[in-house]
């Protein structure tokens, strides 16, 4: 399957090819990055599924369009990136594969990471400050502004009855969620925030 | 102080509905009024939380996809102090069977006779089973209710213990209220999420009529009877729902009906559900649906 398919398809909704390429291409990282990291496996599976989020969420937001080598090395190369982040002794320093040519060449494709801190902890106090929200609402929310769908999508997969409802929905519930934010920084002001972008 | 069409401008900058024009106009405000720039970035704040928890289900996911693939060892050294230590076990393992064979091989001196006589005493009476191997063989051959399917090919209890698990993804994870008032919707999905399968199937039958018609509902209840392996309801209750109910489940449902017919030895609608998953790009377990009906044939 081309990238520009994949993208298509991820952008239509789809999430099949990106457990397609999770599962594809999974033994082959972890194998690699235990070579070049002290970890176990469960550390380079945590990294290998942040690379394919990172993906996913790169494709959804419109970022990623295009890349001047393989995904295979796209991907290795944001979860080696993110295995870096994790402060993973590094076993050795220097190989010459591709990723590595990849990672000196078009570096700064890789910074993904700097601007991300969704660590579990804010993870955890995002989920609690979205069940407070109506499950329509949690939908809703989820549909527009992490799977990136459009106005019209969403009228025909919630089977609403027009797309003027469907924004109304969207405000009143991202209005809601922001005042559950809000209230939650007031009773917690020294709380870690995520940055706004 | 912002007026109600700020906010309503706010809002549909995220929704996504400004034109071009109104998008400039939208930034040119944004850049040179704090108190309107500090709304949005609350509203951004809100945003960001979205976009974290979607970001934890789909890793949840990837997780559960995890589990359905094989295992990986990684390539790494040999670790010699595993060795050592095997090699200690192994020594010791040796020398403790030397020790038995020694004492198994000794005299054994006599016993003072009051204890002897209370080893005798507390001897183990063997138990008549003629009756019961009678009783048994009164109702004719036993046959495995989940006979495997071939000499070399798991049984039917075995495939769906290796696939079924109830299925559990953070769009069902219950509120969580302060003040202890949980609607019945609520208490059954707290005790889904808490895995209380049973009193959950309780909690289902005190819900309003009309919750126990949605969908997404009823297929959490078709976990819970699986779960308690209440194979005939459960059946029934997917059928219903695979083939004219709305859920957001949809795929799941055919998943767990597959696995429902396996449990039954229904082998022949089993392959056929699972063909159909296997074909469907959407299906979630659309490798697992390849891997068990390879199983099944």
């Amino acid at each position: 399957m081309s990238l520009e398919s994949i993208i298509e398809q991820i952008k239509a909704g789809n999430f099949e090819p990106v457990e397609m390429l999770y599962a594809t291409y999974r033994e082959a990282f972890i194998r690699w990055a235990s070579r070049r990291f002290d970890g176990n496996v469960a550390d380079f599976q945590d990294a290998w599924q942040e690379a394919v989020i990172a993906f996913y969420e790169q494709v959804v937001s419109g970022k990623l369009t295009s890349i001047q080598y393989t995904l295979q090395t796209w991907l290795f190369a944001v979860g080696y990136k993110r295995l870096l982040q994790y402060r993973r002794k590094t076993k050795r320093l220097i190989f010459g594969d591709s990723i590595d040519r990849a990672l000196v060449k078009f570096e700064a494709d890789f910074d993904i990471w700097k601007d991300d801190a969704a660590h579990e902890e804010q993870q955890h106090e995002a989920e609690k400050a979205m069940r407070l929200l109506s499950p329509q609402c949690k939908e809703i929310l989820l549909l527009r502004f992490y799977e990136g769908r459009k106005v019209s999508d969403i009228k025909g997969i919630l089977g609403l009855s027009s797309e003027n409802t469907v924004s109304a929905t969207l405000s009143r519930c991202l209005r809601r969620m922001k005042e559950i934010v809000q209230q939650r920084n007031e009773i917690y002001p020294n709380q870690k925030r995520t940055p706004i972008v | 102080m912002m007026h109600d069409e700020d906010i309503q401008w706010i809002e549909r900058y995220f929704v996504g509905g400004l034109t071009p024009e109104e998008m400039l106009a939208f930034e040119a405000r944004r850049a040179n009024d704090p108190a309107f720039g500090q709304v949005v970035a609350e509203y951004a704040e809100a945003v960001q939380q979205v976009q974290l928890v979607g970001r934890k289900a789909l890793k949840t996911r990837l997780s559960r996809l995890d589990e359905s693939l094989p295992p990986i060892a990684t390539n790494r050294r040999f670790p010699y102090w595993s060795a050592i230590l095997l090699a200690a076990a192994t020594v010791l393992a040796l020398w403790s069977a030397f020790r038995y064979r020694a004492q198994t091989l000794m005299p054994t001196p006599p016993l003072p006779g009051g204890i002897r006589d209370s080893i005798v005493a507390t001897r183990v009476v063997p138990v008549d089973t003629t009756a019961l191997r009678d009783t048994v063989a009164s109702e004719g051959p036993k046959v495995s209710k989940s006979a495997p399917l071939s000499p070399n090919q798991p049984s039917s209890d075995a495939l769906f213990a290796t696939y079924f698990r109830p299925f559990r993804d953070s769009s069902i994870e219950p509120s969580v209220r302060g003040d202890g008032d949980a609607t019945p919707e609520e208490y059954f999905y707290q005790l889904y999420w808490q895995q209380e399968y049973r009193t959950a199937l309780g909690a289902f039958e005190q819900m309003e009529p009309a919750s126990k018609q949605k969908g997404d509902l009823r297929f959490l209840k078709a976990n819970c009877l699986l779960a308690e392996s209440r194979l005939n309801a459960a059946s029934a209750l997917l059928d219903s729902i695979v083939s004219a109910e709305r859920t957001r489940f949809p795929g799941e449902a055919r998943w767990l009906l597959a696995l429902t017919l396996v449990k039954q030895n229904k082998h022949a609608a089993a392959r056929a559900m699972l063909s159909g998953i296997v074909t469907d790009a959407t299906s979630a377990h659309q490798e697992e649906a390849r891997l068990l009906l390879r199983k099944l044939q």
